[in-house]
């Protein structure tokens, strides 16, 4: 009996050692948009800014709006996202995505040198440019809210991410969309 | 013996929260299908998750979409992770290294579809990865991403 128990405890303490490595921890480097993020219910995680801009991605390409522009690509400026969320957030992480997407699209293109709210993106560019900076034909402009309630030790939280594009000659939203987020949780978790 | 039978019905059901559909008998679509190969790594996921077909059009004059038809093959609620990748002609990735996942949900007896619009006119081709979440993972547990591709 004992010949058979001895590889089987090796085999087990072997088998212990490698889950060790893999032991929730120690730092370790993950995917940002992967399944093995931490997921906080009462936060804004980064795989939830990359899924609300990709799924808003994805209906703005799809919408074909950018073409009603006469000049391609377009020329689109970043107006007011509005954080109506308790925490603090940079909503960059959400427009900054939407930029870079129809950049790489080849349909749009940003002005960063205006800006009605604040100094533009490039003050530098905006000083030195000879030329009048161009006229967005698309303003981009948004709002995220914050949704929660709460029964029992279960707590839900659903974020609004709300998304307009106004085509500036004529002040009207030519595409419109949403997208929503809803976790439920006690406490931190790892994954989707 | 049968004041266990009702709890154990209740129980049994308690699993089963299918989804009935309704739609036209002889339907006015014409979707371009897109003849497409699995490479199956997770024989688990295949269970649950089925692909019914794949479609495809052209988006804002020159960007490829994709939809794909996903039908859950169980009595049972199903989480998933999936993500498109794009290629161009010559079958270099476009633009992104890592694609972001996606997270999808299915009731039991579900079809749902997703979709991907390709990130730039010059993606002609694409991939599909399907992976089982599991649920979600505590600090403890490690998850063992299984990966299941269209192409």
């Amino acid at each position: 009996m004992n010949h058979l128990l001895k590889p089987i405890a090796l085999s087990l303490a072997v088998l212990a050692g490698f889950t060790g490595c893999n032991s929730g921890s120690k730092a370790r480097y993950v995917d940002s948009q992967g399944p093995r993020t931490v997921v906080a219910v009462d936060e804004i995680n980064i795989q939830d800014w990359e899924s609300a801009a990709n799924q808003l991605i994805d209906s703005l390409l799809a919408s074909g709006v950018m073409e009603r522009s006469p000049q391609q690509p377009a020329i689109l400026a970043v107006s007011r996202i509005i954080n109506d969320t308790r925490r603090h957030v940079d909503t960059d992480l959400l427009t900054k995505k939407i930029r870079v997407a129809l950049n790489n699209s080849g349909k749009a293109l940003t002005t960063t040198t205006i800006d009605v709210l604040a100094p533009p993106e490039d003050p530098l560019a905006a000083k030195v440019s000879d030329r009048r900076p161009p006229k967005p034909y698309f303003s981009l402009s948004g709002k995220i809210i914050e949704v929660a309630t709460r029964a029992g030790d279960t707590k839900q939280v659903t974020y609004v991410f709300q998304m307009s594009l106004t085509e500036v000659p004529t002040g009207l939203a030519v595409w419109e969309d949403e997208v929503q987020i809803t976790k439920q949780g006690a406490r931190a978790t790892i994954g989707w | 013996m049968k004041r266990l039978i009702l709890p154990l019905l209740a129980l049994a059901l308690a699993g089963c929260e299918t989804v009935n559909t309704v739609e036209r008998a002889e339907p006015v679509m014409t979707p371009d299908y897109v003849a497409a190969k699995k490479i199956i790594t997770d024989p688990g996921l295949e269970d649950i998750v089925s692909i019914e077909n794949v479609i495809e059009s052209t988006v804002s004059n020159n960007l490829l979409k994709i939809q794909v038809e996903l039908r859950n093959k169980t009595n049972s609620y199903h989480r998933f992770v999936y993500r498109f990748q794009w290629f161009n002609q010559d079958g270099m990735q476009v633009t992104r290294a890592a694609p972001p996942w996606r997270t999808s949900q299915v009731e039991g007896r579900e079809t749902v579809f997703i979709s991907g619009v390709a990130p730039s006119p010059y993606a002609k081709d694409f991939r599909l990865q399907l992976m089982d979440t599991m649920g979600p993972q505590d600090e403890s547990g490690s998850s063992n991403p299984r990966a299941r591709q269209v192409k």
